[in-house]
């Protein structure tokens, strides 16, 4: 459909594992096809995450808020904040 | 005169010095059949505004800069020589020029050391292959602070020396649009440097004839142009005159013996990472100090040089060799408000001084022990002769 | 069993040449200043030690020093610290381990313990609340670290030792107490010039108890629910460890690769913390006590092994191009039975492999390549071939052999897993931290990238952060507590909890001093003060203990200009000043020189880096 995006996110630190995501892969993340216009917290929304204040998301090595706009072909990183060490 | 069973000596190096010096530059390219030099420049040289003036000076000739290869701070390593050579080849340059004086040198060394031999780096050089011929031609246009290498017929990249007689800088420019320090205290570590060489050489048994021939004048420009090159850095006269001291210097320390002050300084510099010019200052009236309480025979060279030929002929012959080593000791004082005048003022790791002087007489062919090393860095610790 | 109130403050010290030991006290006075861990290692030291001293000789001392909060049962609280001065970089290093050492040696009676001189021949030495016995160390020196520590634990609870590294003096040798290590600066080397094989500390001769035990118990169960409920401190380090950060690191272009040119690169997801933690089963491993957890085991290559924290995982792994978990956690383990530092150890091996391919070198080391790694690790670690120079350290390696302009060190110690080039601030941190290329003396890559908190490439106000951050560390450093429960007291008490996160970064992008103020970190010299209670030291507010803070990191900034440390050394590494990273089209580099005269001027140094005389005063460090 034309007024549709195609966009991947990638869930790390055991999001994915809390969205129970079957079969999810690191490397591919998880491919979705969203209206265009949409903002990161719907496509979360859709991909089945009910909270997303504690997470930080990250397009093109920059991080972004789930009121961020979305473009085609955009990977977004979705993590929980981190420590290091 | 005395004249030695043997010497030799070698400089293979045009001085051009003065006014409207940089103008030649197209002349002496062109004797060479060169038109298309790449220029490999200082990066201080740079942020000083010399390279625009430098660049002014070939608006009416017939030479093209290839390019200019301004990434060379106080480290010459064989990346940059490397990416400077892939730039001599992609823009068909056919010499080189350096713009600034110590690393500049090593690097633009390096670089016609690779363009030439047409190899990637230099490690079959480093494990004893020879150049093998002629290099393309070198100009070296002196600016900013010496290592007292640029003359010699050597190179330092990444701490290993080359040595070969292709590596002497064909021409050398010495021109008062570029020779203005940027401070007092880079005029006086050059000074320093260039000193101790006029020094080794003036005060090695092994002097001949070329050696004390070259570092005459340089301890001559130095006695009479230090003190006021460091006041005033920006004098073009004192400039120039401190430029040429260097040159020649570097020229007849790279045929003679290094001193004890070179030999120290050098080991010191590199346990610290600070350069050899400031301790050099230090340990030279340290060395100086030991030779007069010694009463250590050398040449009156020294002292003609360092007094001129008014006070030279105006002192008995038997107190020329300790006129000579105070009027040194003179000279190396005029520094004391720019740089450092002790060891422990520089905050140098005593464990270090150890290291140093075994190392520095085991370098010195026995012309030194390790006690006397040894004795003249305790005197350096305080400046003082007093060790803590 | 004895019980002890709040602190033992007795110090063991040990002379190895004249094989004998004395017993003096902490003074009241600089438990106040210098509160134990850290600032009290580098106290003892500055009244008792000369600068100018070779590292490997045997005017060298190494104080390993405990917290007033060790044995209190206080969360995280298992750490001790271990001074000395440095053989890597020639100046003060400080540690801090959470193996078992620390309360073994405190509950043997002693609070700190300094080694002096060297025996003739090699010794262990045996501790108990009486004193010391030389004991010779014929059966164990030679013997790896697994094997000596299994045979020191035969006679305590608790042990330190050295491997075959710090027997050869290589300048990166560390010392282990359990699964947890002495790191840097290369303090197993100077054990190893002691003569000295391990220690071994006899444990649970004493009990501590805290003066103040209901309140101490209060403040317990407030601590342990701030971590519990810090999404950091109770989700991801425990989870995945400190690798947990490996992927936001790399999403930001923070992590070094190849010989930090890269930034980031797209297989690192195979050594993210998420990923050991899948592949290899992990449990907890952790320092005791802790609440957070960060530390993880798991079966690897058949066998139960530690899971490699994050900067082994980039030093060892990205920076190489190694992208394999099993062949970093091979060369973890070959550090483990050495005794090296792998921070240190990754930071060579990239220049070594730089240096290969530039033709500096010979060796059959290549980016990308586990060939030879684990060949030249052991060739190191027992200083064989080429191995020998490299086991002086990157700095020296490039001295010889060149390749200065990419050796990625700071004053002589290896960089860390984090590349600064993408959070300017922590580069900054990297140029000032006391004992060279360190993460952990201010970390304000937590503010830039990891809670998002700051922009990552402007240097505005990085230099108050770093100095805040400092202070606070080297203060917790010497409490002694993980410095992870940071992140806890600093974003869970009410204030900042409630803050809108946009006002916060708000803030702390516009007025740094005052959003970092905000910041409540008092639960600290509170729980100090409920060990020590009233009747023993005067109470520590935050101020104060930030000031002591202060006072620790300027005192050793002090002893480091005495060994003649200036602005000279207060720089990066070439290729972060000068050139971009691979993965960044803006080509971002360390904005340095202007951060740094902010720095020095907040400071209270000179425009040389040196700490001014009214600065010293106002701490109450005696000038010498
Ligand atoms: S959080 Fe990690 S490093 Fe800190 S005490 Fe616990 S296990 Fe040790």
């Amino acid at each position: 459909m034309a007024n549709e995006i195609a966009i991947r996110i990638k869930f790390f630190s055991g999001i994915d594992r809390e969205l129970k995501l079957e079969n999810y892969n690191h490397e591919q993340g998880l491919a979705m096809n969203v209206p265009a216009g949409k903002r990161l917290k719907w496509a979360l929304r859709t991909a089945g995450m009910p909270a997303f204040s504690n997470h930080a998301y990250f397009r093109s090595g920059e991080r972004i808020s789930t009121r961020a706009k979305l473009r085609n072909g955009d990977e977004v990183t979705c993590l929980k904040p981190s420590g290091g060490g | 005169m005395h004249i030695p069973d043997h010497y030799e000596f070698l400089n293979h190096s045009k001085i051009i010095s003065g006014k409207c010096a940089l103008e030649t530059i197209p002349a002496e390219l062109g004797g060479y059949d060169a038109q298309k030099p790449l220029v490999i420049a200082l990066k201080s040289v740079v942020e000083r505004g010399l390279k625009k003036k430098f660049i002014k000076t070939f608006s009416n000739s017939m030479v093209v800069l290839g390019g200019i290869y301004d990434e060379v701070r106080e480290y010459a390593g064989i990346s940059l020589a490397q990416d400077a050579a892939i730039l001599f080849k992609a823009r068909g340059c056919d010499s080189i020029i350096a713009l600034g004086c110590g690393p500049a040198v090593d690097l633009a060394k390096a670089v016609n050391v690779l363009v030439s031999e047409k190899i990637d780096n230099l490690s079959a050089h480093y494990e004893g292959a020879a150049i093998k011929g002629p290099l393309k031609p070198l100009i070296v246009v002196t600016a900013g602070r010496s290592n007292g290498r640029e003359a010699a017929n050597a190179l330092v990249v990444d701490n290993r020396e080359l040595v070969s007689d292709f590596l002497c800088p064909d021409v050398f420019i010495i021109d008062p649009r570029m020779t203005p320090g940027s401070c007092g205290e880079s005029v006086a570590e050059s000074g320093a440097t260039a000193m101790a060489q006029a020094f080794a050489v003036l005060t090695d048994r092994g002097i001949n004839p070329m050696t004390a021939a070259v570092a005459h004048p340089a301890m001559s420009y130095l006695a009479e142009y230090l003190a006021k090159g460091v006041k005033r850095p920006k004098n073009r006269q004192a400039s120039v005159a401190l430029a040429n001291a260097s040159v020649m210097a570097s020229a007849a320390y790279s045929n003679s013996r290094p001193g004890m002050a070179n030999l120290l300084a050098g080991e010191l510099a590199e346990a610290t990472g600070i350069s050899a010019g400031r301790f050099e200052r230090i340990i030279l009236p340290s060395v100086i100090a030991a030779m007069l309480k010694k009463k250590a025979w050398i040449e009156d060279d020294l002292y003609l040089a360092a007094a001129g030929i008014d006070g030279y002929a105006a002192t008995p012959a038997g107190e020329r060799t300790q006129r000579g080593l105070e009027v040194s000791l003179n000279i190396v004082g005029g520094l004391k408000k720019v740089l450092p005048v002790s060891l422990s003022e520089m905050k140098v790791q005593k464990h270090f001084l150890e290291k140093a002087a075994k190392a520095a007489a085991a370098k010195s062919g026995k012309r030194f022990t390790e006690a006397e090393c040894a004795s003249v860095l305790a005197q350096a610790w305080d400046a003082a002769g007093k060790v803590k | 069993m004895r019980e002890v109130i709040g602190s033992n403050n007795r110090i063991l010290e040990i002379d190895l040449s004249t094989k004998k030991f004395t017993v003096s006290e902490i003074n009241k006075k600089d438990r106040n200043m210098y509160l134990g861990g850290k600032g009290m290692g580098l106290k003892l030291l500055y009244d008792r030690m000369e600068p100018g001293v070779d590292p490997l000789g045997e005017d060298n001392m190494i104080a390993f020093t405990m917290g007033v909060f060790m044995g209190s049962g206080a969360p995280c609280s298992g750490r001790f610290e271990a001074v000395t001065k440095s053989p890597l970089t020639g100046i003060m290093t400080c540690s801090s381990c959470g193996g078992p050492f620390g309360m073994a040696l405190k509950t043997t009676g002693w609070d700190a313990m300094i080694i002096r001189g060297k025996a003739s021949a090699p010794v262990y030495l045996a501790i108990d609340s009486k004193g010391v016995q030389f004991k010779p160390a014929k059966g164990i020196w030679g013997k790896d670290m697994n094997q000596a520590e299994a045979a020191l634990l035969k006679e305590g609870a608790g042990a330190l030792v050295i491997g075959q590294a710090g027997e050869n003096l290589v300048r990166i040798a560390n010392i282990r107490s359990g699964h947890r290590f002495v790191g840097r600066g290369g303090m197993g080397a100077v054990l190893g010039s002691k003569n000295v094989k391990g220690i071994v500390a006899k444990g649970g001769e004493i009990k501590i108890v805290p003066a103040k035990k209901e309140k101490f118990k209060k403040i317990v169960r407030r601590f342990n629910k701030y971590i519990n409920n810090n999404p950091v401190t109770s989700g991801t380090y425990r989870s995945f460890g400190t690798n947990s950060a490996t992927i936001a690191c790399n999403t930001t272009g923070t992590i070094p690769v190849r010989n930090f040119t890269g930034g980031s690169h797209g297989e690192v997801h195979k050594i993210s913390g998420e990923t050991m933690a899948e592949r290899f089963k992990t449990k907890w491993d952790t320092c005791k006590p802790c609440t957070i957890m960060c530390g993880h085991k798991g079966t690897i290559a058949g066998e139960e092994r530690h899971i490699p924290e994050y900067e082994t995982v980039h030093l060892l792994g990205s920076n190489l191009e190694i992208f394999d978990p099993v062949a970093v956690s091979d060369f973890n383990e070959l550090c483990s039975k050495y005794g090296m530092d792998t921070i240190s150890l990754g930071g060579i091996l990239g220049w070594a492999m730089e240096a290969t391919e530039k033709g500096l070198i010979k060796t059959s080391l290549k980016f990308g390549s586990t060939e030879g790694v684990a060949d030249m690790i052991r060739d190191i670690a027992l200083c064989r071939g080429i191995g020998k120079d490299l086991a002086q350290g990157s700095r020296l390696a490039a001295k010889k052999y060149g390749g200065e302009d990419f050796a990625m060190h700071v004053k002589g110690l290896e960089l860390p897993g984090y590349e600064p080039r993408g959070a300017v601030g922590h580069g900054l941190g990297y140029a000032t931290a006391n004992r060279g290329g360190c993460h952990l003396s201010s970390y304000v890559i937590s503010i830039e990238i990891l809670f998002n908190m700051a922009n990552p490439f402007t240097p505005k106000w990085k230099h108050y952060m770093v100095k805040f951050m400092e202070n606070l560390f080297a203060a917790i450093n010497s409490l002694h507590i993980c410095q992870f429960t940071a992140y806890a007291v600093m974003f869970e008490p009410f204030l900042v909890k409630v803050s809108p996160f946009p006002l916060l970064k708000v803030l702390m992008g516009n007025m740094a001093p005052l959003a970092m103020n905000l910041m409540d970190v008092s639960l600290f010299p509170e729980t100090w003060h409920a060990i020590l209670g009233k009747h023993y030291i005067p109470y520590l507010g935050m101020l104060k203990f930030i000031k002591a803070g202060e006072r620790v990191h300027v005192l050793e900034r002090y002893m480091n200009t005495r060994e003649g440390i200036s602005k000279k050394d207060d720089t990066l590494p070439l290729r972060l000043l000068t050139e971009g990273r691979k993965c960044d089209a803006k080509e971002h580099t360390v904005p340095l020189e202007k951060m740094l005269k902010k720095y020095y001027k907040s400071r209270g140094y000179d425009e040389n880096g040196i700490p001014k005389k009214r600065l010293l005063r106002r701490l109450g460090i005696k000038i010498q």
